[in-house]
């Protein structure tokens, strides 16, 4: 008895309320810290308990004790003899003889270890409630089957659900939304090679002993859905099986709206560049179109002007005469081009139609019919593939007249002019392919001249070089692309794309 | 009295040719003056010529913008001819370009002398060629 009481610090003791005496057990006098010949009385018994709520609650126990013979059981802190607190049970019991207690006997347990685990316990849980309570995360957790068994303030606060309304009622698929559990189960019913669906799309992964990190939209009492990173997983117990579920969620909406507007002031960065490129490269293809256009007629007219200036004869200054008007002509028909360049470049809304192919081909056959009969030439079509687009009519007539009578005015002497048009879908774009069998440009020497303006490859009294210039400022004004192949003397493609 | 050199210009604009023609006829700078329209047509009267030294310019006045074979394809082509002419060749790039590209390109050609920009007036001709005559080059 005595061993047992030693390994659990239990001690006696008993008050002779008669002969006013008290007697320690060996136990109590070590829970004390007193010599073992130490004689304690009531008084001395008492001022071991610490001042404060220990003595006052002994004083007040023994009292009871004593007068009306109710017996107590009170955990309480002594000071010891060496001066360390220690916490105790006291359990006191009462012999009552004619009505009054003669004796009081009890136990005295030193269950300081306890109370300071005990301690530690409610330590932790305030810690770990106040982390689970802070700030607006929501943590829930689950049984196996997915029933809510936590649901702390973040939750509450994200969620507007309370704590009482979804704990052992509801499961977290109904703060999801649906479609994403449903895409997410079909994922991952492909990868498992299973049927995955409902609360489990949201724990396969822990169940596999993986935790899961996903962003997800969780939707709030009132039907309002924000985004969250989830964190989920299993709970697992001491026999290493899994108890539940432990799902985290952070609110990432003003990360999301931070990346978002990040991505949006690249985006209009891009565009911006985009812009100041395409202008800058008009620009550039202007510097040099007046370069090379504008200042040569011009210095022919200081030549002529020179020359008559310079010149005496009536002969002379009228044949310069005539030069003057070759080179005011020239000069006349280079400005209305880059005029024309002009509006294009600057008209930035054009009116959209839905135009047909055929249609587009049967008019400007009609205008250039004279010369069709003239070269005889066999126009053919297929427009079978893309028969219509949407674009500008003026643009497209122009397109349509200038690569036509473009592959007109090149035929080969030598055999009969045949020119095929076609459209096709190509990357999710329309192109139209012009192809004829005519005289044909060395791409090698002339490709990367071919639509600049004034710029002509055939000694052709009629080629100006601005025919497939106006075209090209007119696709390109439209977001499109032109090329060409060629071969010479096997003939020309040229390839819109729209 | 003229002087005793054949001048080639090549360049596809009639009136340059037209005012040209008339200056160095004018001004009696030559005893010869051959007119191309593009360098298709100089380079192949210098190869159906170039065992002719006599017959061959002696300056060319050399447009960059022509169509068929501009100037810097009419210089490829007369780099590769170069070794059988048995003549000393002055080659002037002419044009009213003035895109630093083109200047850049022309000076890079260590056959092309110098690179002049349109408008040039009948004065700046004579000074050239009475520079080069001074240069003892002819």
């Amino acid at each position: 008895m005595e061993k047992t009481n030693e390994i659990s610090r239990i001690g006696t003791w008993e008050v002779d309320l008669v002969n006013n005496k008290i007697i320690w057990s060996k136990i109590t006098k070590e829970i004390h810290e007193v010599s073992p010949d130490f004689e304690p009385d009531l008084e001395t018994a008492i001022d071991f308990f610490k001042e404060g709520n220990s003595k006052k609650t002994i004083t007040e126990v023994v009292n009871e004790a004593i007068v009306h013979g109710s017996p107590y059981d009170v955990e309480l802190e002594i000071i010891t003899a060496k001066n360390r607190i220690v916490w105790v049970r006291a359990i006191g019991q009462t012999e009552i003889v004619d009505d009054k207690c003669i004796r009081l006997y009890g136990v005295f347990q030193d269950i300081n270890e306890l109370k300071l685990a005990e301690e530690k316990i409610i330590r932790t849980n305030t810690e770990l409630n106040a982390i689970l309570n802070s700030g607006p995360i929501s943590i829930i957790t689950t049984d196996m089957n997915g029933l809510i068994t936590h649901f702390n303030k973040g939750a509450e606060q994200l969620l507007q659900y309370t704590a009482n309304e979804v704990i052992g009622k509801l499961t977290p698929v109904v703060i999801h939304l649906e479609e994403e559990v449903t895409n997410r189960g079909k994922e991952l019913s492909e990868l498992y090679k299973k049927e995955i669906s409902g609360f489990n799309v949201l724990v396969e992964k822990a169940k596999r002993g993986e935790y899961e990190s996903r962003q997800w939209t969780y939707i709030k009492k009132d039907g309002t859905q924000f985004p969250v990173e989830l964190l989920v997983t299993a709970l697992i117990n001491l026999k290493n099986e899994i108890t539940g579920f432990l799902g985290v969620g952070t609110d990432i909406s003003a990360r999301i709206a931070s990346e978002k507007e990040i991505l949006d002031a690249k985006n209009s960065l891009e565009l911006l560049t985009k812009q100041l490129t395409k202008q800058n490269n008009q620009l550039a293809s202007f510097a040099h179109i007046t370069s090379h256009n504008l200042r040569s007629p011009v210095s022919n007219l200081n030549s002529l002007l020179y020359f008559y200036n310079n010149s005496e004869s009536m002969e002379d200054k009228a044949e310069l005469f005539e030069k003057f008007e070759i080179v005011i002509n020239h000069l006349t028909s280079t400005l209305n081009t880059l005029v024309d360049t002009l509006k294009i470049k600057e008209e930035t809304t054009h009116e959209i139609e839905k135009l047909v192919f055929d249609d587009l081909l049967n008019k400007t056959k009609e205008i250039l019919s004279g010369q069709i009969i003239e070269t005889q030439a066999h126009i053919t079509s297929d427009f079978s593939k893309a028969q219509k687009i949407n674009y500008s009519r003026t643009y497209l007539e122009s397109i349509f007249l200038n690569l036509i009578s473009n592959a007109i005015k090149y035929q080969s002497p030598e055999r009969a002019l045949k020119i095929h048009l076609e459209t096709i879908h190509q990357n999710g774009k329309t192109e139209l392919i012009i192809t004829d069998n005519g005289l044909g440009i060395d791409m090698e020497k002339h490709g990367s001249k071919l639509f600049g303006l004034n710029k002509t490859f055939h000694r052709h009294a009629e080629a100006k070089g601005i025919g497939l210039y106006l075209t090209k400022t007119q696709i390109d004004s439209m977001g499109g692309n032109i090329s060409a192949k060629s071969k010479v003397n096997e003939g020309t493609s040229f390839i819109v794309t729209f | 009295m003229s002087k005793p050199f054949i001048i080639c210009i090549v360049d596809d604009d009639a009136v340059y040719q037209f005012t040209t023609r008339k200056t160095i006829e004018v001004h009696n700078l030559a005893r010869k003056i051959l007119i191309f329209s593009d360098g298709e047509e100089a380079i192949n009267f210098m190869i159906d010529n170039v065992a002719n030294a006599t017959d061959l310019p002696d300056i060319i006045f050399l447009d960059i913008n022509m169509p068929i074979m501009d100037g810097f394809q009419f210089m490829e082509e007369y780099v590769l001819l170069k070794p059988r002419i048995g003549k000393r060749i002055t080659i002037y790039m002419v044009t009213s370009s003035v895109d630093s590209e083109d200047i850049e390109r022309a000076k890079s050609i260590s056959e092309i002398s110098d690179y002049i920009v349109k408008p040039i007036n009948p004065e700046q001709f004579k000074e050239i060629i009475n520079a080069l005559e001074a240069e003892g080059k002819f």
